[in-house]
């Protein structure tokens, strides 16, 4: 499942989010360039799984993503423990229980026709975003969902070819292997086969051709 | 989605995670834009603006400005030797009671010693 980032819902009547000098030493500390710059590269990763999905996922989307992070993290929407985690980790766990969130919604979209569109049906589904974000570990997938995840998982073997540290990486996972640590035990590699093959994973991942995922899309 | 709790993962969470194992890679290893080193500044200096005004809260409200009263007509009177005078038998008097920041009177104008003088003076001045 998800971890989500927790995220308080501010409303109008809200008193305004005052964090103490700690705190703003602290984001100011961690909130670098270099940050910043690993956000948008996690993103722009993140946003091929929405591009897959039907998602808007261009360069405003990815710069919007990180962006909105951490602002929101600013203004207390997102609420951030700098005793409980680093800002970075906190960013990357925000993008990507947002970006799961729009690859999910996007899906949904795809399959309905532009004539039953309704924008009041948008609004409102932005409006609880917020909730069904915090709502990801009782997320239950449909039919639809998890028939393109398949199609979408099995391309991914099938780009993997025979690099078998890659596919022992996919079985751990499909094992529910999340952490490192875990996800070496179980595909039994040192760290060394571990760090060449997290990186081939990913420019794998980056492999992954619009056109073939709107094609699954499509069928599923 | 942890192992640990023996549910086997749905292939949602698990195309999630390995989009999620990819990203964590490219984010460690991969290579950001020109374009990327320029939007990152600019929402750093976004940023420094917000959190400016995060500090600025902080701060206690301001000390309503006080509006000086009049300086006493019997100063106004007084030349600069009676002004200086009047001022150090003043500070003899009261002792360790009364400090200024001026060691050196002869900086400051007559107006500035009345100003001084009549802040120093513990007459009340209804007395007058």
């Amino acid at each position: 499942m998800l971890t989500t980032t927790s995220q308080t819902d501010h409303d109008d009547t809200s008193p305004p989010f005052v964090p103490n000098e700690e705190w703003i030493d602290a984001f100011q500390a961690q909130a670098t360039d270099e940050l910043r710059k690993k956000a948008k590269r996690f993103a722009r990763s993140r946003a091929r799984v929405v591009a897959s999905a039907g998602g808007r996922a261009d360069d405003y989307y990815i710069s919007a993503l990180v962006q909105d992070v951490l602002t929101d993290t600013l203004f207390g929407v997102l609420t951030w423990d700098p005793a409980a985690m680093p800002l970075a980790t906190h960013v990357l766990k925000a993008i990507r229980s947002r970006s799961h969130h729009d690859s999910v919604r996007a899906g949904k979209l795809q399959h309905r026709s532009i004539d039953a569109f309704d924008p009041r049906v948008e609004a409102s589904a932005v409006m609880v975003e917020v909730e069904s974000s915090l709502l990801f570990d009782q997320y239950t997938p449909s039919a639809e969902a998890l028939t393109f995840s398949d199609e979408v998982i099995a391309h991914v073997r099938r780009l993997a070819a025979n690099d078998r540290p890659v596919l022992r990486m996919l079985d751990a996972i499909d094992l529910g292997a999340t952490e490192r640590p875990e996800i070496m035990q179980l595909a039994k590699m040192s760290p060394k086969t571990y760090h060449k093959a997290h990186i081939r994973l990913s420019r794998l991942v980056e492999r992954l051709p619009n056109d073939v995922l709107t094609g699954l899309r499509s069928r599923a | 989605m942890k192992n640990t709790n023996n549910i086997k993962p749905t292939s949602v969470d698990v195309l999630d995670e390995i989009s999620y194992q990819a990203a964590l890679a490219e984010a460690e290893h991969g290579k950001s834009t020109r374009e990327d080193d320029q939007w990152s500044r600019q929402l750093g200096e976004m940023l420094d603006v917000r959190v400016a005004e995060l500090r600025r809260s902080l701060l206690p409200a301001a000390a309503p400005i006080e509006k000086a009263q009049p300086i006493r007509k019997s100063l106004l009177a007084l030349g600069r030797d009676a002004l200086v005078a009047r001022i150090t038998e003043l500070t003899q008097r009261m002792g360790g009671a009364v400090q200024y920041a001026h060691r050196d009177l002869r900086g400051l104008s007559d107006d500035d010693l009345r100003r001084l003088l009549d802040m120093m003076d513990p007459t009340p001045r209804e007395a007058e």
